[in-house]
């Protein structure tokens, strides 16, 4: 990745702790709202799918477009917050 | 199928596949199941290309597998366990099928039914391999003949597939290939033959390979080929045939039919095009798509010139009527004043003499519309010339009668004079002052801006002042506001001894029927207003100096008038 967004960066300089889902990367307002009917309400909720499929890329994304309805970017730019939040904080 | 196993049996499918399973929950589960039927997919897939691979380099089972895995699993079942002798209606099925699904199989599935029916026959034709080429080659061509028939014509389900034997090898004279179904021998006579048939048939290859080649040049692969063409199509046949074209009869339809009278026109599935022929295409594709863009250009222009055109004619029409009219009314005055001084001429003309007063001898054809548009003008715009019945030397004539109408009392065109004081002399009264307090003046009252006309009639406001004035030579500046409704005038002298003379010779003074009044501006707000009279200190001078405004002598005052 060349760069990363202002978001990315943000939530991956420090311990998600109570953090809205809608403050992962690649997550606005209309995939928030649709991951929060679906009980994801936190970010933490999102972490914790993203570790039970192992961290698997391909899984996640997958995942995050069936349930979310994301594009592929969207998922992609989640993915990589998440998986660098894990290397930093895991 | 990958809905109904359990958690422990897909984690263990996929392991064995090599994925690293994670745990498989509510939430995780459709997502591995997902994941396992890609796997298996893609297994199949590159089964699949395996197996393909297989068939071209091994001549006894490729056929088999590629075929397999366009078949359903119960079909396949059938092929499978009776592989070293199949019954002749099930190979036909399954050849129907593989020709319905997909006619360049052709070849890979003539080959299979070979296989089965004892003919000894491997593998696909090889092009380029020499070796053994003859007797396999007439073979596969007899064989493939028949077979396409018999698939036809079940197609056509015109034949039942239990009389497979039978149709295959009946020759039906009807078909083009005569030449071919006569050279068809059973298997046991083709051997004394080969020789001859390897020959012809190696040959119609390399017609084939020529054609192709041929065809690529000229027409790009996806495209039709003209029936010139064909002509040399039909003598090459059938089986490798059909793998490279598809055929369209006359009309454009699209036949799998190997009856080569009724295909017209072949199109290549393959793609190959020589450079030069993408060159031309696109040359041409370019030249197209310039040309109408020129031609709706050219279009537009002609529009746009046509538009103009008749507007300016149009014009030059109304000009010329109206030009037109003018003389005709010039006629009409001056037989009106020519019949008031002299009793014994008529005060109208004849339309028809008026006509041939203006129009030429050679142009009265050409312009009769015109004539008639200025006549019907005339009758109806123009109420001072009336239509009359006349006797003109004993003759009926439509004529026209000027009717002068007196022109009012007042003209417009008689210029307005300073008629007269309305107060006396203006020094001795009481409400004037003595001395100017500015050398600025506003003067209301000179005109109205309702009734004024023509382009300089502030012109003639200003000379009025001026001559008004002519004593004084200190007015340097003077501005007319024309868009006033009082007919304000506003005024600068150099010296305020010159702004009390101008004062007193304007104020109370009427000026065309109005009375004038003239106050005192500050000098700021003149600059203010008219920035430009800062640096103004010629005295203005009338326009004329015909003295229009003074040529009536003054009249006392309205008051003593009435």
């Amino acid at each position: 990745m060349s760069s990363t967004s202002q978001k990315h960066t943000n939530f991956v300089s420090e311990p998600m702790g109570d953090k809205a889902v809608t403050d992962l990367a690649g997550i606005g307002e209309v995939l928030g709202r649709r991951l929060d009917s679906k009980g994801f309400d936190k970010a933490y909720v999102v972490l914790g799918q993203f570790l039970v499929l192992k961290k698997n890329r391909e899984l996640f994304i997958d995942w995050l477009k069936d349930v979310a309805g994301a594009n592929s970017k969207q998922a992609t730019d989640c993915y990589q917050c998440l998986h660098d939040w894990c290397e930093e904080f895991l | 199928m990958a809905s109904k196993i359990s958690d422990t049996e897909l984690r263990h499918k996929l392991k064995e596949l090599g994925e690293d399973v994670g745990p498989i929950t509510d939430s995780t589960r459709y997502l591995w199941q997902k994941k396992l039927n890609n796997l298996l997919n893609d297994q199949k897939k590159n089964l699949r290309k395996r197996s393909i691979s297989k068939s071209v380099n091994s001549k006894k089972l490729g056929g088999f597998s590629s075929d397999e895995s366009e078949l359903d699993s119960t079909a396949n079942k059938t092929v499978r366990s009776g592989r070293k002798r199949v019954s002749t209606k099930n190979m036909s099925d399954n050849y129907v099928s593989n020709l319905k699904n997909s006619p360049k199989k052709l070849p890979l599935s003539l080959n299979k039914h070979m296989d089965e029916n004892d003919f000894k026959i491997p593998g696909p034709v090889p092009l380029n391999s020499k070796k053994s080429l003859s007797r396999k080659k007439h073979l596969s061509r007899s064989c493939a003949s028949d077979l396409t028939r018999h698939g036809l014509k079940n197609l056509n389900g015109s034949v039942g597939s239990d009389s497979v034997l039978d149709t295959s090898y009946d020759v039906d004279s009807s078909d083009s290939d005569v030449d071919f179904d006569r050279q068809k021998l059973t298997p046991n006579q083709s051997r004394q033959d080969s020789s001859l048939y390897a020959t012809s048939f190696s040959s119609e290859v390399n017609k084939h390979t020529s054609m192709k080649k041929n065809i690529s040049t000229k027409n790009g692969n996806y495209d039709l080929v003209s029936s010139e063409e064909v002509g040399l199509w039909k003598t090459v046949k059938h089986g490798i045939f059909v793998s490279f074209y598809r055929l369209y009869t006359r009309n454009g339809e699209s036949c799998n039919i190997l009856n080569s009278l009724d295909v017209y026109t072949l199109e290549s599935t393959k793609a190959s095009k020589p450079f030069l022929c993408r060159l031309r295409q696109a040359t041409k594709k370019a030249f197209w798509q310039v040309a109408v863009i020129v031609l709706v250009i050219v279009l537009a222009c002609g529009c746009m010139q046509y538009v103009k055109f008749s507007k300016r004619r149009r014009e030059s029409e109304w000009k010329e009527l109206i030009s037109m009219i003018e003389r005709i009314i010039e006629i009409l005055k001056h037989q009106y004043e020519a019949s008031q001084s002299d009793p014994s001429i008529k005060g109208y003309v004849a339309i028809s003499h008026v006509r041939d007063m203006l129009i030429p001898l050679s142009e009265r054809k050409s312009k009769e519309n015109l004539w008639k548009r200025v006549v019907k003008f005339l009758e109806e715009n123009e109420s001072r010339v009336r239509v009359e019945d006349q006797h003109i030397a004993g003759e009926v004539f439509n004529v026209w009668r000027w009717i002068q109408i007196s022109p009012p009392e007042n003209s417009n065109k008689k210029d307005k004079v300073w008629q007269g004081q309305a107060f006396g002399n203006g020094d001795r009264s009481p409400n004037m002052l003595p001395f100017a307090p500015t050398p600025c003046l506003k003067i209301r009252n000179m005109f109205d801006p309702e009734v004024e006309y023509g382009d300089d009639w502030h012109v003639r406001i200003q000379d009025a002042i001026l001559e008004k004035c002519e004593s004084n030579s200190g007015i340097v500046h003077m501005y007319v506001d024309k868009s006033s409704k009082e007919g304000c005038v506003f005024l600068k002298c150099n010296t305020l001894q010159a702004a009390r003379e101008a004062y007193s010779s304007l104020h109370g003074w009427w000026f065309d029927g109005k009375l004038v009044t003239v106050k005192y501006l500050r000098l700021e707000r003149y600059h203010e207003r008219f920035p430009a009279s800062r640096y103004s200190t010629m005295p203005l001078k009338p326009s004329n100096n015909m003295r229009l405004s003074l040529s009536v002598p003054f009249q006392n005052s309205v008051l003593e008038r009435t």
